[in-house]
Order: C-alpha cells, then sequence, then structure tokens
C-alpha cells in the first residue's frame, strides 16, 4: 500500500455500467520523509468515504477489487483506508488533525 | 486508474479468438496537473464506445477483464470510461463541455 491525500474528484457519465455509484478521486501520493506531496496526481476509488485533504492508503491491481464495493468491478486503485497517524522509528510522523 | 487521450486505433485481422470483435485504441497517458499528453502510448480494449479525441480512464492487469463485454477478452488494458469533468484543489481542472484543443495533437 502508498499514502496519498485526497485533492479532489473526477465525473464521469459515460462509464462501465458497474462502475456506477463508485466515488472516483483525484489522489497525489504522499512521500513519507516530508509528508508532503510529491509525484504526480491519480484516479482513485472511494471506499471507505474519504474527504478531500484526507491522507489515506490505497492498494492497486486486483487488490484493489477486495472490498465489498469494488468486488469484480474494473477497479485498479482503491482508497482501503484513511490514516489517522503514522509512527516511524518511535516517533509520531502524522496526526491527522495536526498537520504542519 | 490510467487517464489518458484517444489518439488512434489499432486494427489486427489476425488475431486471436477473444479478441475478435473488439475495439483496441491507442490511449496516451495524460498528466491530470497540467493535462500533457506524454509521448508513450497503451493499446487498449474499448470497453464503452470511446472516440478520436476522448479524454478516458482505464483499468489495468486483471482489472481490465471486469466487465461483462471485456470477461474474456486477451488485454491488460480496457478503457472503462469517458471523463466528463475533473476537479482539483476546489478547481475545475477539464471539463468535457468546454474542450475545444481535443484533438490537438492532430495540428
Amino acid at each position: 500500500m502508498q499514502l496519498a491525500r485526497v485533492i479532489g474528484s473526477m465525473v464521469s457519465t459515460r462509464k462501465c455500467d458497474r462502475l456506477e455509484g463508485l466515488k472516483l478521486l483525484v489522489a497525489v501520493p504522499i512521500d513519507m520523509d516530508t509528508f508532503r506531496e510529491k509525484g504526480s496526481p491519480f484516479i482513485t476509488v472511494d471506499t471507505v468515504g474519504a474527504g478531500e485533504g484526507e491522507i489515506v492508503m490505497w492498494a492497486g491491481g486486483s487488490s484493489s477489487r477486495q472490498t465489498d464495493l469494488t468486488t469484480n468491478k474494473p477497479v485498479d486503485s482503491s482508497i482501503v483506508g484513511i490514516v489517522d497517524f503514522v509512527d516511524i522509528e518511535g516517533k509520531r510522523v502524522y496526526s491527522k488533525g495536526q498537520e504542519t | 486508474m490510467l487517464v489518458g487521450r484517444v489518439t488512434g486505433a489499432v486494427i489486427s485481422t489476425n488475431k486471436v479468438e477473444s479478441l475478435r470483435g473488439t475495439k483496441m485504441l491507442i490511449v496516451q497517458p495524460v498528466a491530470l496537473d497540467t493535462l500533457v499528453m506524454s509521448e508513450d502510448y497503451v493499446i487498449c480494449v474499448d470497453d464503452v464506445g470511446a472516440g478520436l479525441g476522448d479524454l478516458v480512464f482505464c483499468a489495468y492487469g486483471s482489472s481490465a477483464r471486469q466487465s461483462d463485454t471485456s470477461k474474456k477478452v486477451a488485454s491488460d488494458y480496457s478503457i472503462y470510461g469517458i471523463i466528463d469533468s475533473i476537479d482539483m484543489r476546489g478547481q475545475r481542472t477539464y471539463d468535457k463541455a468546454k474542450e475545444t484543443a481535443a484533438c490537438s495533437w492532430q495540428e
């Protein structure tokens, strides 16, 4: 899994019917050293109700289909969790809501 | 999910049975923040009737075979949607209705 920040959303009305009702969000990767955005934005399917600005965890490939919302759906990237804390080497490097 | 522009098509008559009747389009990835189209390309099976110049999104690998019409297709990339709009950081960064340069690469 990797971390990313949700920064937006995408709308598509003409799409595979199995994707009906799924929220397609725009996220940008987070660099774990600095906890800053790094890299180019990508599209991922929301399965946990993630909101804009939140740091989330996402899974790719067939693992992105291992959720109730995305089983047997043409999805290759899904948000699988909203991050509360990140501890690295005993140090809390991220706390949701108390970002610098 | 890969986002890209449909810039062409591939026609092949001598091909595996499972690809018979499929439309194979050339999709060149587009960077979401700049909407700049990259040089590289992917050949995708079209599942939603995308046309030249459409900004589409695709799924890769086994996820490219997760629809009734593409479940037995020998394809690792399939187009599963045509993008209407993209909002980023509170701004509309792409709007199909206001699109004027969809086929700009042909100029």
